[in-house]
């Protein structure tokens, strides 16, 4: 998808380092403190690299086993800056499944630009 | 239909082309496909898949068919972008205040 609308980003500095802030998205317990996600939004790792990025997919509507309509992809992106603290970049995308779809191209093709 | 149906719906580039060249004009199919490399079933298909998203309407003229973009067909997607406008502020703002409260 290219078109400006299809995804949100959000970027600023955080006063933490990315390894506290990796923390904060991971650990069931912070992540349920700040975020307060809607009771019908169901959260699943898709890709970790440890202090650096981490993907979940976003499911709403509790669809239970249901793939594509309702996901979403919540995106975390941290740097180190030089104060000791962390630039934090949030890209909440829709997933969209291309037509043409087949099993072999379901990983990265799933993913919004 | 739900939002996400829609970002499903315009994650097709033909459907994204077809609602771009209906901006600005009613176009019967015929029409809507010059320039496209694609067949009239398949065209058929992306108008049908639009139609059910609610992004275009159809009007019949004897045997043509005349499509224009639904003023509300991207409403619901409005409405997602502009709930995760809201949310996600709020929430790095509790990501702030739970860093303070950690332990490093």
């Amino acid at each position: 998808m290219t078109s400006d609308v299809d995804e949100l980003v959000f970027e600023c500095s955080l006063d933490a380092p990315p390894e506290q802030v990796w923390r904060a998205l991971t650990i069931p317990e912070y992540l349920a403190r700040w975020l307060q996600p809607a009771e019908d939004v169901e959260l699943a790792l898709v890709r970790v690299d440890e202090n650096k990025s981490l993907t979940y997919r976003w499911r709403e509507g509790g669809q239970g086993a249901a793939l594509s309509s309702g996901d979403s992809l919540v995106t975390f992106e941290l740097t180190p800056t030089l104060d000791g603290g962390t630039w934090f970049r949030l890209t909440h995308a829709p997933l969209a499944v291309p037509a043409a779809a087949n099993g072999n191209q379901a990983g990265p093709m799933m993913l919004a630009a | 239909m739900s939002d996400t149906d829609i970002f499903k719906v315009l994650a097709d580039p033909t459907r994204r082309a077809v609602l771009e060249r209906l901006a600005g004009d009613e176009l019967t199919a015929t029409q809507l496909r010059e320039g496209f490399a694609i067949s009239q079933p398949a065209m058929s298909q992306h108008l049908a898949v639009l139609r059910g998203a609610g992004l275009i309407s159809e009007r019949r003229e004897g045997r043509f068919a005349h499509y224009r973009v639904a003023p509300d067909g991207l409403a619901p997607l409005h409405a997602w972008i502009a709930r995760y406008r809201a949310f996600w502020p709020s929430r790095i703002d509790n990501l702030k205040d739970l860093l303070k409260e950690m332990d490093q």
